[in-house]
């Protein structure tokens, strides 16, 4: 339960809509309470008046007034329907977006390292799931049980104007289905919700083992053996689901029962009252109408609230990830040095493997280094420790003379530039894929760096220039564009010291080779350090130091 | 990963679904027979209801003489709670079987298609239409269809009663009736509208999301965590308001339902009213009673319930036709090829390559007619430049694809029909423990034998320091395996097993020194124990060690 709180913080900083969008459910479930009790006691009467005219008395009623009355009800009832859907649809869509940025919000402050440690970036995927179910938390989970237990209130509330014992009765009984609706399955729905969650991921898992190993399975004839594993954490899947299906339904049939129950228990109740003259016909009926029209408040809890285990699981996994959050650290701004880069003694291994030891090299202003292994050999961790995403264990990496800031920063790493082995290019336009790196540059900047990568031509071609949509459904880009896209943005960002990770990665020799020219005609006055492959293309004259 | 428009049509993804709801009919029916006996007891309920008040208002009944409805109200209402449990109990069932012959069905497909052809698409894809789309047709089976058939008939027999009870009152309620089918169709265009803005907007929205998440250390290279936030928000802001223009109309479809539904219950009830007043002197009404009156009255909302349930569960209908945009286009496996047949019988203990022809469509012809022969024991390298087809080669012995010309026999046998051993560039290791990767090939493998195959690849001193030891998870907890390590263990269960052929696709690309060495020394292990080790790779190292060399650059 705890772990859900971070989110209704989140969620009830919207309180004035949440209120609204709640009322507006209350008005909708009220306006069919009071147009089926209002009828009830319409056609009662009339029946009865009609029965004393039968026999000669004449008697005045007035039809008009419960008429309206009726009418009425019956235009509040849609309206309000309308509207709440309108309204609370609107809150979710911003609840949802709420929910996301708070979770980016925190995220953004997470070494990135830590996060890659869950399973070959399958984590993204849950991520959206968890965050999905979280959205509904508001519009099943929290609004629903108040809008029920309200109504209930209020027609407890009005049989008590004549049968005060009944009501107190109907009350506890009211009380006791809403308990039977929420929190019943909840609580018994939580071992199951929560199986349901984490089978899931498991069938998730060996579907992606599966594939992922279909050439050594079917080669050694242990792909259906395989098979079979994934199949039994579908079977266990499903028999978790049905589990929880099955309790549903007892709940939902309880439910629908209880209410029918207290209903005639009203109706017994009502008859002794009414032989008791505590009331009149048209009354009791008008009651037990308004009773039955509560099913309406309670007829979707059940179903809800026995997705509370899963919901549970989501706000527990996403809180999971926030506890990963770094301290964040005020640093006072210095006037920055020399960029001059030292490493000094530094090693580095990775899962209890040596990639380097005693590592030691000095860049002075302007100056180029070249850093050649194959893969494996920790050209990316030495980048990384050189940004500050990595931490050092052993040796020592000053910039400007000082260590570098554990990342991330707010404002990325000081003074450096990075080309990362993998780039993103995100779903958005040229121009603002670019200004990320300088959000300040202008038009002609932009264009200028995309003539040094030799993309201009490609831009130019389509339609809206530097407005060009690229990524899902925009400029389709090869690798090698997207490649060549990230770079410019590297050197768009002139910074003073550049971190190259194997940059003509996915480019053919030949572009490389241009491309490498206009690098050296750039790179002039930068101090750059150049990470990799000893056959790819690489700046000549430079001093190497393989690893 | 974002949510694309798939080019099956509507049309199709509906025949689709169609389709698949054949195999769980009879559950369907007992669901749908189930939710109509909730129906009619609802409609018993109402009736007795109806009874009671008239026997204890008009008729003057004394409490005892009432006993027996009383005791009748309570039986139907334990009938309707069982009926509802029964209802919902099969369609759950259905459902459940509807997503098992789909996941079926999708396991068939990726064994007919193949390491190469699933490797199109990445594994969280196809993992994603195992989990993700699978369960969106749960709404559907579970809840939307068993709806259609309850909504079909329900209404149905209350408008026959109430038209036994008052003619008027029946055609009043008639008159919607023939307005339902156009309900239908309204409410099913608007939901269809809200689904598709709302679903795309969604999608988009979500895509943007992941998209930014992803890229999360680009934003963090160049400080714009923050202003990636801002932009999250407007552009949520944006969808949200556009969304909203269309909720807007598409929601009018299903208040007009609610609508006529309130206002026909608002009319029966004034319409019963003056009835039983006698303000109206033709017709039925002058036979209204209270009982029928207030049960005309008790029924009127009931007629609506159903559809106003199913538009509630349309929703349900979207996400099954959208998860069939992914799914409908299952190849449904078909019976595995003959085998083919091969002219000369050879002998039964080498592997034979004679005048092989293999064409890649991008690549042009590759082996221009290749010959060779090896034999257990052999540690063979094949080598030569990039895309020359030296995977290809492999994946050829191991029965993966064919060539297109050419014979090529593997122990006396086509490729693929022996079992053998088969390592990839970026080794395979199962989301398990140490054991289960270790037994993949090898169940029977004692405890003892995997910890002399881990000690023997250096790797033992990783299982032995945690207390689970070999039960302990692999990459998980204590950090992950690096690529030597993974590559090792993969070894590791290959040395376990007794398979006679390994093939391996760059062993030692990713590898730092030590375990480059102890990968090539366990290659000459494997080969000097019988077995024949064929290994695509340029590493000079492991070329000087082989016993033979295939050089796929030299041949062209």
């Amino acid at each position: 339960m705890k772990a859900l709180f971070p989110w209704i913080r989140v969620i009830a900083r919207r309180k004035g809509r949440l209120v609204i969008g709640a009322l507006l459910m209350l008005g909708t479930v009220l306006a069919a309470v009071a147009l089926l009790g209002l009828s009830g006691w319409f056609i009662t009467a009339t029946g009865l008046t009609a029965l004393v005219m039968a026999v000669g008395i004449s008697t005045y009623f007035d039809v008009y007034v419960p008429g309206a009355g009726i009418r009425a009800f019956a235009l509040t009832r849609t309206i309000s329907r309308y509207l709440e859907r309108l309204y609370n649809h609107d809150t979710i869509l911003r609840l949802l977006a709420d929910l996301r940025l708070h979770l980016f919000g925190q995220l953004s402050q997470i070494n990135p390292n830590r996060l890659s440690r869950q399973r070959s970036g399958q984590w993204l995927n849950r991520l959206t799931q968890d965050v999905d179910a979280l959205d509904n938390l508001y519009l099943r989970l929290l609004a629903p049980p108040i809008v029920a237990l309200i109504s209930s209130l209020v027609v407890a509330g009005v049989v008590a104007i004549w049968l005060p014992k009944a009501a107190a009765l109907l009350l506890i009984g009211l009380i006791g289905l809403l308990i039977l609706s929420t929190w019943v399955p909840a609580r018994s729905g939580a071992r199951f919700g929560r199986q349901v969650g984490e089978t899931i991921e498991q069938l998730r898992w060996h579907g992606i083992d599966h594939l992922q190993g279909m050439a050594e399975l079917k080669a050694a004839h242990k792909e259906t053996a395989h098979a079979q594993r994934l199949w039994q954490a579908h079977e266990s899947l499903q028999s978790n689901q049905e589990k929880l299906a099955r309790l549903t339904a007892l709940i939902n049939s309880l439910t629908s029962a209880l209410l029918a129950l207290l209903v005639v228990i009203l109706l017994v109740l009502g008859i002794q009252g009414y032989l008791e003259a505590a009331l009149s016909g048209p009354v009791l009926v008008m009651l037990l109408l308004a009773t039955l029209a509560l099913t309406e408040a309670f007829a979707a809890l059940p179903k809800a609230f026995s997705q509370f285990g899963h919901t549970l699981l989501a706000a527990e996994r996403l809180n999971e990830l926030q506890e990963e959050l770094t301290p964040q650290q005020v640093t006072g701004l210095e006037q920055p040095y020399m960029p001059i880069l030292v490493c000094r003694n530094l090693s580095a291994s990775r899962g209890g493997e040596r990639l380097f030891d005693g590592l030691s090299f000095q860049l002075e202003l302007g100056g180029w280094l070249v850093i050649t292994g194959p893969s494996g050999r920790g050209k990316s961790s030495l980048a990384s420790l050189i940004a500050g995403m990595n931490t050092v264990d052993e040796g020592d990496v000053l910039i400007h003379g000082k260590p570098p800031e554990p990342w991330p920063q707010v404002d990325g790493p000081e003074c450096i530039a990075w080309l990362t082995q993998e780039t993103q290019i995100f779903s958005d336009t040229v121009a603002n894929n670019l200004l990320l790196a300088k959000p300040e540059a202008t038009d002609r900047q932009l264009w200028e760096v995309l003539e040094w990568v030799e993309l201009a031509d490609r831009v130019e071609q389509s339609e809206r220039g530097l407005d060009t949509w690229v990524g899902d459904g925009g400029l389709p880009l090869s690798g090698g564009e997207q490649r060549r896209l990230a770079l410019a943005r590297i050197l768009l960002q002139d910074a003073p010291l550049v971190l190259l990770d194997e940059p003509f990665r996915g480019l053919d020799a030949t572009t490389a080779e241009r491309l490498m020219l206009q690098l050296q005609h750039w790179g002039k006055d930068r101090t750059l350090v150049w990470f990799a492959h000893e056959q790819s293309v690489l700046p000549v004259g430079i001093q190497q130091i393989q690893l | 990963m974002a949510i694309t428009e798939t080019e099956v049509p509507l049309r199709e993804r509906k025949i689709w679904l169609k389709q698949l709801g054949q195999s769980s009919r009879t559950l369907q029916r007992q669901a749908a027979l189930a939710g109509s006996l909730v129906g009619l007891a609802t409609i018993a309920q109402l009736a007795l209801l109806a009874w009671v008040i008239t026997a204890l208002l008009i008729n003057q009944k004394t409490f005892p003489a009432l006993l027996p409805a009383l005791a009748l109200m309570l039986a139907v209402i334990v009938l309707r709670a069982l009926a509802q449990y029964w209802q919902e109990a099969a369609a759950n069932r259905a459902s459940l079987g509807v997503r098992s012959l789909v996941r079926k069905q999708l396991l068939a497909s990726w064994a007919h298609l193949g390491p190469i052809n699933t490797a199109q698409q990445s594994a969280a894809n196809h993992a994603s239409q195992l989990i993700d789309q699978t369960e969106a047709l749960d709404g559907y089976f579970a809840r939307f269809l068993p709806q259609l058939q309850i909504t079909l008939w329900v209404p149905l027999v209350i408008l026959l009663l109430v038209f036994w009870l008052d003619w008027v009152a029946g055609l009043l309620l008639l008159m919607s009736a023939p307005l339902i089918p156009v309900f239908m169709a309204l409410v099913g265009m608007g939901a269809d509208r809200v689904n598709q803005q709302h679903f795309a907007s969604l999608g988009r929205l979500a895509g943007q999301f992941l998209d930014r998440i992803r890229g999360l250390t680009t934003l963090q290279l160049f400080g714009q965590t923050r202003a990636a936030k801002e932009r999250l928000g407007q552009h949520s802001d944006e969808y949200r308001l556009l969304t909203m223009k269309t909720l807007r109309i598409a929601f009018l479809s299903s208040a007009v339902l609610e609508f006529f539904a309130a206002v026909a219950i608002a009319m029966l009830a004034i319409y019963i009213g003056f009835g039983l007043l006698g303000y109206i002197s033709w017709g039925p009404s002058v036979d209204l009673t209270l009982f029928s009156g207030l049960l005309i009255l008790l029924l009127a909302p009931e007629f609506f319930q159903p559809l106003r349930t199913l538009a509630q569960h349309y929703h349900d209908r979207a996400a099954a036709l959208g998860a069939a945009a992914q799914l409908a286009g299952i190849a449904v496996a078909r019976e595995i090829r003959g085998e083919e047949t091969i002219t000369e019988k050879p002998a039964d203990n080498r592997l034979e390559l004679i005048d092989l022809h293999r064409t890649l469509p991008d690549r042009g012809e590759l082996y221009g007619g290749l010959n060779a022969r090896f034999e257990p024991g052999q540690l063979v390298v094949i080598s030569g430049p990039t895309g020359s087809g030296k995977s290809t080669l492999l994946s050829l012995i191991a029965g993966f694809q064919a060539p297109d010309r050419g014979q090529l026999t593997v122990f006396g046998e086509t490729p693929g029909k022996h079992p053998l051993a088969w390592l990839s560039q970026r080794p395979f290791l199962l989301f398990g423990s140490w054991r289960d990767n270790l037994q993949l090939l090898s169940p029977e493998a004692s405890d003892a034998q995997m910890l002399e195959a881990l000690s023997q690849l250096g790797l033992s001193k990783r299982v032995q320091q945690s207390p689970q030891g070999l039960d302990s998870p692999v990459g998980e907890g204590g950090g992950q395996l690096s690529g030597g390590q993974a590559q090792r263990l993969a070894l590791a269960r290959v040395m376990l097993s007794s398979l006679p052929l390994v093939l391996l696709d760059e062993p030692t690309a990713a590898l730092d020194p030590d375990s480059r060495d102890t990968v090539i020394g366990l290659l000459r292990v494997l080969a000097d124990e019988q077995r024949l080790v064929i290994a695509a790779t340029h590493d000079p190292a492991l070329i000087e060690i082989a016993d033979q060399v295939i050089d796929l650059g030299g041949s062209q």
